[in-house]
């Protein structure tokens, strides 16, 4: 745990330390900010790969914006995941965590995974659950790209 | 400051109200008007905000989208002029209260309808709706948002700052207008899908903000 406090005082640093109070302190939980601060598999795939499934979804309501790729192998098994996300805090988040999961797993294990699971990890307050709903959106949408190519193919 | 003087300093906006059956709280007179739409004619006490749910009569200025910024601030100013709690340091404990509500809820008006997006939610709220999560905005325009923030986020020199800055300002008022229109025209569909766009392209725009600060550009 000792490495989230510099991380804690980092975040808190932006704000103007007289403001500072037991609320905000409380306010992320601390894995958010790991992801946050050190976000997992950021960067880009090659979305013309027939392999690779991209997924880029958005919240109109806060101004989110939100990719995911998915890199399958022949087996069906997701071997690689990036994502890119302009937003929150908790969007960031919420997208790192998805792309660690969906690694190793299967197709149909991805189509899986809740938002739910992602918001309980991340201990996600309710207003920010829509965050958690983008990454599943995109791992849908990622996944859902993937079957359109693949079908194409045959 | 004095009840005398603080009336002596608004009579010049010469903004009063007439109202029927009004009584004031505090002398519990039946009064015709109020000075500057605030204080009771007869004891010249503070009145508590009547028009709490509508920030356009707050702040006494015509609704619409396209409203006069220079009307807004004045009006603001001035009715932060007589409402400020520091004037009702030495009155009683109910006007001082009252001061620091009002005030706020004149903060809250003033910063929501000056900013064209925020006053472009508000006005939507107004009409019982809300831009949703599920408003549609379309794969292209995600792609195009994706790629704005990527330019931003690897602009480095003053001028390419300074250009996407100029490029993203234009599209935030051409979004205005088109907004004004669609609440003119009563297109509430338009409004909302507008107001998404417009949030994507405000989004930008913090974050250009925040790099101009930065790296202490000076335009």
């Amino acid at each position: 745990m000792a490495f989230i406090i510099p991380n804690v005082c980092k975040c808190l640093c932006l704000r103007n330390r007289a403001g500072l109070n037991l609320v905000q302190t409380a306010s992320y939980h601390a894995n958010v900010i790991d992801h946050y601060e050190n976000p997992r598999n950021v960067g880009s795939l090659d979305k013309k790969d027939a392999n690779v499934g991209t997924g880029l979804v958005g919240a109109p309501a806060c101004g989110d914006v939100m990719k995911l790729q998915i890199k399958v192998d022949e087996n069906g098994k997701i071997i690689d995941a990036k994502f890119k996300t302009f937003g929150c805090g908790s969007a960031i988040a919420s997208s790192s965590l998805a792309t660690e999961w969906v690694k190793g797993k299967t197709v149909d294990e991805a189509l899986k995974l809740k938002n739910t699971d992602i918001a309980k990890e991340l201990s996600l307050p309710p207003v920010k659950l829509h965050c958690s709903m983008l990454a599943e959106d995109a791992i849908k949408a990622a996944l859902s790209d993937y079957r359109i190519k693949q079908q194409g193919k045959k | 400051m004095n009840k005398a003087s603080i009336v002596l300093n608004f009579t010049k906006y010469n903004r009063i109200r007439s109202i029927k059956n009004y009584t004031c709280w505090s002398c519990k007179q039946n009064v015709t008007n109020l000075i500057s739409n605030l204080f009771c004619s007869n004891c010249k006490v503070l009145q508590r905000p009547e028009k709490l749910d509508n920030y356009f009569q707050v702040l006494g200025v015509k609704e619409t989208y396209d409203l006069n910024e220079n009307d807004l601030a004045r009006n603001y100013k001035d009715l932060q002029k007589h409402l400020h709690p520091d004037k009702y340091a030495n009155r009683i404990k109910e006007e001082q209260e009252i001061s620091a509500q009002y005030s706020s809820l004149v903060n809250d008006a003033y910063k929501t309808l000056l900013e064209p997006l925020s006053r472009g939610i508000y006005m939507l709220k107004l009409r019982g709706k809300e831009i949703s999560e599920n408003t549609e905005v379309g794969q292209e325009f995600l792609i195009k948002i994706m790629e704005k923030n990527e330019e931003v986020e690897n602009a480095e020199t003053k001028e390419e700052i300074l250009k996407l800055n100029k490029e993203n300002r234009t599209i935030i008022n051409d979004l205005q207008k088109q907004l004004s229109k669609a609440f003119f025209e009563g297109d509430l569909k338009k409004v909302q899908k507008l107001l998404g766009h417009m949030k994507y392209y405000t989004s930008i725009d913090n974050q250009i903000q925040a790099l101009i600060r930065n790296k202490g550009i000076i335009q």
